[in-house]
């Protein structure tokens, strides 16, 4: 219990009247200290609050309206104060999480709500604070209700727009129309090209032979898609902006999309989150999505800073055998990633894209300096041969993966 | 809700002046100093207090010589008075006190004005916080109400046990004792229990 102005009033007055008493030797005074005294001796009658309804949903999406309705049975006597707990990156669109009512024995409270929730993660909804103030409001009982709701919020998942390429040489790093480079050969043809050890005969074409005068084979395509490789930056300086739209929240954003993406049309699609260490093996199809955005949903940046190099590093064995594509997703200016661009490359030019997320404009010097700073190292990405895409955190990233899926 | 307890304090200033204008401090001291009291609340709205603790213990000083005639030290004072050789000082203010008969019940009508009108204060700046934030309060009018009327009952219950008429059973007084101080410990200990 916290004692409140009025309680020191009455004590005040109390000490005021009874050492008057004293110092006159006033019995009446000495009964009259006792009055505001008694003001006191009902601090905050004892009270019951129950559940009577919880509607809170378990699931939604970043930016969904969540709609929310609690109903409480109070019995007690006093203001009533109740407030549903809501994390920080939620926003309020309709009505009030918290009321206040003076209760005369028996009411009921009702809290209706509709929130907007701007980041994904698991979030406890379950907490009601409750406060009581005395009929003087002298004093103040606390209590806290649990109701065991939990929310689950994803991310919101962007739908690349098709568009339609022609089959050839992949010039961009993540061509949707790129072949497996290992994997079982299919019976579409490819092409024709010359014989190299190790070539199975049945494959060799005896006409183009003929013809040509040395051993030619037909090539055919690979089961299978490309993988890719995503890696997301989780280290501490992504956490840069506003709670609700930051580098990191972009990041993650970005990487659930392009992993739904890739890995609905076959795709392999694997994920490693630098910071963490978290890596998920490449696979595709609809279940290998889920395992990444269940990863991706429940993460937080991370205390440690782990570079870009030592995480191509420990996927080294992986990028040799899968050859995939690489997609890097960090903020440049921080995350040195030259070196770790080079290795994921490799000596057989495997694609790689960056995806650049610088945080909101702002006036002063520290802007300056990093934008200066990241320009440099996308001009050096560039000229690496690298595809570097930019955008701005807390910005939709609808149209940057239709240019990185393309 | 400043203005309920600045027109408490105005009438509590009333009951002092009244009080003040029959007792025989207004032999001591000016008639219209006691016209102050009205003023005083007015001056402390502007730092948005109706009825400060400052114009409580003015209240009281003005309403002094209802415990003067009466005290023991008082009197005490006035021998000294006499021993010291103001023998004529110390009889005249012995007759205006001790021919004095005043009304107690104002003093408790004071002390009752300010409680009440503290915890009005106290309650409006809960209910004003709460606004502030953009916090639906329901039913805030019975919330004054209730402060109103339960420190009515204590007012008229207080009175009642403190009439020299009133005599109670020493036994019944002394259960009656017990069974509060179970009740507050009860009340303490309900109010640390967690829902």
């Amino acid at each position: 219990m916290k004692l409140r102005r009025p309680a020191k009033s009455f004590i005040l007055a109390s000490i005021f009247l009874f050492s008057l008493a004293l110092f006159l030797t006033s019995a009446s005074l000495a009964y009259l200290a006792i009055f505001p005294l008694l003001m006191l001796a009902i601090p905050a009658p004892p009270f019951s609050i129950s559940v009577v309804e919880s509607r809170i949903p378990e699931n939604c999406r970043v930016g969904d309206e969540v709609e929310v309705q609690l109903r409480f049975r109070v019995l007690g006597f006093g203001l009533f104060k109740l407030m549903h707990e809501l994390p920080e990156s939620f926003e309020l669109a309709d009505g009030s999480n918290a009321k206040a009512k003076f209760v005369l024995f028996s009411s009921s409270i009702v809290l209706s709500y509709k929130a907007i929730p701007r980041k994904r993660g698991e979030f406890d909804l379950g907490k009601v604070f409750v406060e009581v103030e005395s009929i003087f409001a002298s004093f103040i009982k606390k209590a806290e209700i649990d109701l065991g709701a939990k929310l689950e919020v994803r991310s919101r998942i962007y739908r690349v727009r098709r568009i339609e390429l022609k089959r050839g040489i992949a010039r961009k790093p993540m061509p949707e129309i790129d072949i497996s480079q290992i994997g079982t050969p299919s019976t579409d043809f490819r092409e024709i090209r010359k014989y190299v050890a190790g070539d199975p005969l049945k494959f060799i074409n005896w006409k183009a032979t003929a013809r040509i005068g040395e051993l030619m084979v037909n090539e055919y395509e690979r089961e299978g898609r490309k993988a890719i490789w995503i890696f997301v930056d989780a280290n501490p300086y992504m956490m840069h902006g506003r709670a609700a739209k930051n580098c990191f929240e972009t990041a993650v954003e970005l990487a659930s999309s392009l992993c739904y993406y890739f890995a609905v049309r076959g795709h392999k699609v694997g994920l490693y989150v630098v910071g963490h260490k978290i890596l998920l093996y490449p696979e595709s199809g609809r279940r290998q999505f889920r395992k990444a955005f269940e990863i991706l949903t429940k993460l937080d940046v991370s205390n440690t800073v782990e570079s870009f190099d030592s995480a191509v590093e420990a996927m080294k064995k992986y990028i040799e055998a899968l050859k995939p594509a690489s997609i890097f997703i960090t903020r440049v200016e921080f995350a040195n990633i030259f070196n770790a661009v080079v290795k994921a490359m490799g000596g057989r030019r495997l694609p790689v894209a960056v995806v650049s997320i610088y945080g909101e404009k702002y006036e002063g010097l520290a802007y300056d300096v990093t934008r200066i700073l990241r320009s440099m190292n996308v001009a050096r990405l560039r000229r690496m041969g690298v595809d570097v895409y930019e955008i701005e955190a807390g910005k939709s990233v609808d149209r940057l993966l239709a240019r990185v899926a393309r | 809700m400043i203005l309920i307890s600045f027109i408490l304090a105005e009438i509590a200033a009333y009951l002092t002046y009244v009080q003040f204008v029959h007792s025989p401090l207004v032999f001591f001291i000016p008639r219209e100093l006691g016209l102050l009291l009205f003023v005083i609340p007015a001056v402390s709205l502007a730092f948005k207090r109706g009825f400060p603790f400052r114009f409580f213990t003015a209240l009281i000083g003005f309403n002094i010589a209802a415990i003067l005639c009466k005290s023991e030290i008082f009197f005490a004072f006035l021998n000294t008075l006499y021993y010291f050789g103001y023998e004529v000082q110390a009889k005249r203010i012995y007759a205006e006190f001790s021919a004095y008969h005043p009304n107690l019940f104002v003093l408790l009508l004071i002390v009752w004005l300010y409680v009440t009108a503290v915890s009005i204060e106290g309650v409006g700046e809960v209910v004003g916080r709460l606004k502030e934030r953009g916090v639906e309060v329901e039913n805030a009018p019975l919330a004054y109400a209730s402060v109103f009327a339960v420190s009515t009952i204590i007012l008229i219950v207080f009175n009642f046990l403190t009439l020299p008429q009133f005599k109670m059973e020493k036994l019944f007084a002394g259960l009656i004792g017990i069974a509060l101080l179970f009740a507050a410990a009860y009340l303490a200990a309900k109010s640390s229990e967690r829902v």
